[in-house]
């Protein structure tokens, strides 16, 4: 399963296998959300339902659907911390990982997402192998998401990533400082089916669309320049604006309501940094 | 000519205590309003009856023909329970069912032909149905009611062929029809003793000598019909319950009758092609009260150890305040999804087995924490509904999405936000702290404003519902401009009443007016200064400065500032 993404998917060679468990490992800020979002809006945009099996309740549903992810093919559970009344003595991550096997045993998910959240400790053997046997039957793309490598040698693939900097920008010298995106680095630590220890450098942008566009050194005509940051996530409910009602609530009538309030510029006017570069 | 089928279950409120409670089945049981010597025996089983116990009957009587004889009070619910559970094995076979006398459901068997070669097959397979239900039925067939259902009073089953009616009913004797113990007396004085004897004399002797009801006497020993099926509504509710014996005070054992109860409401259902949805149980307590727990069932589906797991979670989370007495567990049907499987098409869960895996992954993580999760249309990022989870139905297959250089860049999100502290200088935050961070802002961007909901102030809506222009000091614009007017303010948002344009946020609402030489604002060229000035009036709904900070911890973090409460949270981190 591809993640459409140029320098992801040469990196581990086409996709993560599907039947098998791929780890995407790194600290929070690394990158490892976006990515996994990445391979569910191809997997939604086949047609494909995904399960997301959230330890962390960390979805953010305006960016994920920002992200190109059909969330009406999104099956989202989330672990609360606290056990159920009715399996009190349940531990958390044997829930998790019970969650991941009642959805691989149901058959039909194209991709099956758990975000273990800030869990560290490797889960056992056994249950890892009940996963991967899981992941087997049912044929599904498993991808774990994970502080460090949790799966073990269960794992198909094991992703690690870093983020090299961020990148905050300036559209012109006066106007504010705006968030870019990250800078990230994927090596892969694990491969069962080809090669390990290649890595590249991925970007991760607010606005992918905007960054290659500047990337392509196009300038973006005149007066649409702040339309260029309107924020997509603005609400993935949201009813389309009928003709001639702009969107007032997103970012570019605030930039251009800031580019007017000398006191309320960034304190760091000038100092924006383009990674991309 | 119509063809009609009866389904009648003899010693019905025997067979309805032994479908709830099938401990009893080969018991010597009888029913009896109290268990006092001198109590009259309402209804026996057939093995009490093999034993010379029979209705009528008191209780001392009874006991020294069998010492081992169990007696039970009539259960109603019970019995209630059972003939909906008739009606509903006659109606997985055919959509008109008129439900008679307990025990006995009629159904019209026009158009059922193609699905069953013969009418024995067919009595074969409703025999099979009630069984499921937990019950022994007889079956008749016939061209009326009243031959359908004395065919089916001989036990079980009995098909009478079309035109063979009056043969059939010639030896019938004539107490089976119950006619009542007067006119059954005066036919027994005039020597007719069978429905054949009866349907030789003359129809206008017979009328001018017991009016209507002898003329529809003679019809239906003729082997006519006397009225047509009147087709019961559909169930809206499948209902079952039981009576303890004992008042039940720990969750546990209770457990298990609930299960009992649920198995037979389920059966009901996959009968019936239909699947669970909602249920409602109440309980009767020993206090003469009664607890009710509404469960809510994620996704339809007919596995009972999820819905019990999701009732216990109900009960767990809200425990009844007395022993129980009894139990009533309704449960709304609900019609599985149908999907149609194609080799073209990516693969998709099967329905039955997605319901009972969301129902499964409800019990496990709770009802809330399962299904489509959605942003909510609010200006409020952190919030979003959770969905019944139900995909659309697939769409041809790409495998050519288009490659991209660059990913999307996600946040999670932090529930709830967690408050921190911001140390600030320059105007700008410079240093972050909070549970398991603490580190050094790095870079800054921001802040966005968003402010939202304060019209749905007591004042802003007062002055609305009275349709009058709000005060200066708020701001003021030019009904019907529609240049300021913003759909999307969520789900929840107010109506707008008309002339009043709804606004979306302070911030950009000064910003388009400050733009807009044909409306007027009292923030007109002030920008933001303004807000001071609403600051002097109590804050309602939210006001928010959002920064993206990041840190020498290597995240990247948005957190906000909320003008109101002059807090800092930290609500997600780009990952």
């Amino acid at each position: 399963m591809a993640s459409a993404i140029a320098p992801l998917d040469t990196l581990i060679e086409g996709g993560i296998p599907r039947g098998r468990i791929s780890e995407i490992v790194g600290r929070p800020g690394t990158g490892r959300t976006s990515l996994a979002a990445a391979f569910a809006a191809v997997a939604t945009g086949r047609g494909e339902v995904v399960a997301w099996i959230d330890a962390a309740g960390a979805l953010d549903p305006a960016s994920i659907a920002a992200a190109g992810v059909d969330l009406a093919r999104v099956l989202w559970v989330s672990i609360p911390h606290q056990a159920s009344h009715a399996r009190p003595a349940s531990p958390r991550e044997g829930r998790i990982l019970k969650a991941a096997e009642m959805v691989l045993e149901a058959g039909g998910f194209g991709l099956v997402v758990i975000d273990f959240g800030a869990t560290f400790r490797a889960i056992p053997d056994s249950a890892a192998l009940r996963l991967a046997r899981a992941a087997e039957r049912s044929g599904a793309a498993v991808i774990a998401i994970a502080p460090g490598r949790i799966c073990g040698t269960f794992a198909a693939l094991s992703i690690a990533m870093n983020r090299a900097r961020a990148s905050f920008s300036r559209i012109r010298p006066a106007s504010p400082t705006l968030f870019d995106g990250l800078l990230l680095e994927a090596s892969v630590a694990r491969n069962k089916l080809g090669g390990s220890g290649a890595h590249a450098r991925i970007v991760a942008a607010i606005d992918p669309q905007y960054r290659a566009q500047r990337a392509q050194n196009y300038p973006l005509p005149p007066g649409e320049g702040n339309a260029a940051f309107r924020r997509v996530g603005e609400g993935a409910g949201a009813p389309p604006i009928a003709a001639g009602h702009p969107q007032i609530s997103s970012r570019a009538p605030l930039c251009s309501a800031l580019n007017n309030v000398p006191h309320l510029t960034s304190p760091f006017q000038g100092e924006g940094i383009n990674a991309a570069r | 000519m119509a063809r009609i089928a009866c389904i009648f279950v003899s010693d019905f409120p025997i067979a309805a205590i032994v479908r709830a409670n099938p401990a009893l089945a080969d018991t010597v049981l009888a029913l009896a309003e109290s268990s006092s010597a001198h109590a009259e025996i309402l209804c026996v089983s057939p093995q009490a009856r093999a034993l010379g116990i029979h209705a009528g009957m008191t209780l001392a009587q009874a006991r020294n023909v069998a010492s081992n004889l169990t007696v039970n009070a009539p259960a109603r619910g019970a019995e209630s329970s059972a003939h909906q559970a008739l009606a509903d094995a006659a109606e997985s076979i055919s959509p008109v069912v008129e439900p008679g006398a307990p025990g006995c459901v009629w159904l019209d068997l026009a158009g059922l032909g193609r699905i069953f070669t013969s009418e024995d097959e067919l009595a074969a397979e409703l025999t099979r149905r009630v069984r499921r239900l937990g019950m022994e039925a007889a079956v008749g067939i016939g061209a009326s009611r009243e031959v359908a259902a004395m065919a089916a009073r001989c036990g079980g089953i009995r098909v009478i062929a079309a035109g063979r009616e009056r043969k059939f009913l010639d030896w019938i004797p004539i107490d089976m029809l119950e006619l009542g113990a007067d006119l059954e007396s005066t036919l027994g004085r005039w020597g007719i003793r069978r429905l054949g004897d009866l349907a030789r004399l003359d129809p206008d002797a017979i009328g001018s000598r017991l009016g209507r009801r002898g003329v529809e006497l003679m019809h239906i020993a003729r082997g006519g019909s006397s009225r047509p099926l009147t087709a019961r509504r559909r169930a809206e509710l499948f209902t079952e319950s039981a009576e303890l014996e004992y008042a039940i005070d720990n969750l546990e054992p209770l457990g298990f009758v609930i299960r009992a109860v649920l198995e037979r409401v389920v059966e009901r259902l996959r009968i019936r092609g239909l699947a669970a949805g909602d249920a409602m149980l109440a309980l009767g307590l020993e206090d003469h009260r009664v607890a009710s727990r509404r469960v809510i069932i994620a996704a339809p589906t007919c596995d009972v150890r999820a819905l019990l797991t999701l009732i216990k979670l109900a009960l767990e989370a809200a425990p009844p305040e007395a022993a129980v007495e009894t139990i009533r567990l309704e449960i709304a049907p609900r019609a599985p999804r149908p999907a149609q499987t194609d080799m073209f098409l990516p693969p998709a869960p099967a329905p039955d087995r997605l319901a009972a895996t969301i129902a499964r992954l409800a019990a496990l993580c709770g009802p809330g924490n399962v299904g489509a999760i959605r942003a909510e249309n609010s200006h409020r990022p952190e919030v979003l509904r959770i969905e019944a989870f139900d995909p659309p139905p697939a769409h041809p297959a790409s495998n050519h999405a288009p490659d991209k250089s660059a990913a999307q860049l996600v946040m999670r999100a932090l529930r709830p936000a967690l408050e921190i502290e911001v140390m600030v200088s320059r105007g700008g935050p410079e240093f972050v702290r909070g549970a398991n961070l603490g580190a050094r802002v790095v870079s800054i961007a921001g802040p966005w404003r968003r402010d939202g909901e304060w019209w749905t102030g007591p004042q802003y809506r007062a002055q609305r519902a009275q349709n009058i222009p709000l005060p200066p000091g708020r701001c003021h614009w030019h009904a019907g401009n529609a240049a300021l007017s913003c759909v999307g303010e969520g789900a929840g948002a107010q109506p707008v009443a008309p002339g009043h344009p709804q606004i979306s946020s302070r911030a950009p609402l000064r910003s388009a007016l400050n733009n807009d030489p044909h409306l007027t604002s009292p923030f007109q060229g002030e920008g933001l200064e303004q807000g001071e000035e609403s600051d002097k009036e109590p804050v309602r709904g939210f006001l928010r400065d959002y920064y993206e900070l990041a840190l020498d911890d290597g995240g990247v973090y948005r957190v906000f500032l909320d003008l109101g409460s002059e807090r800092w949270f930290l609500d997600g981190v780009y990952d």
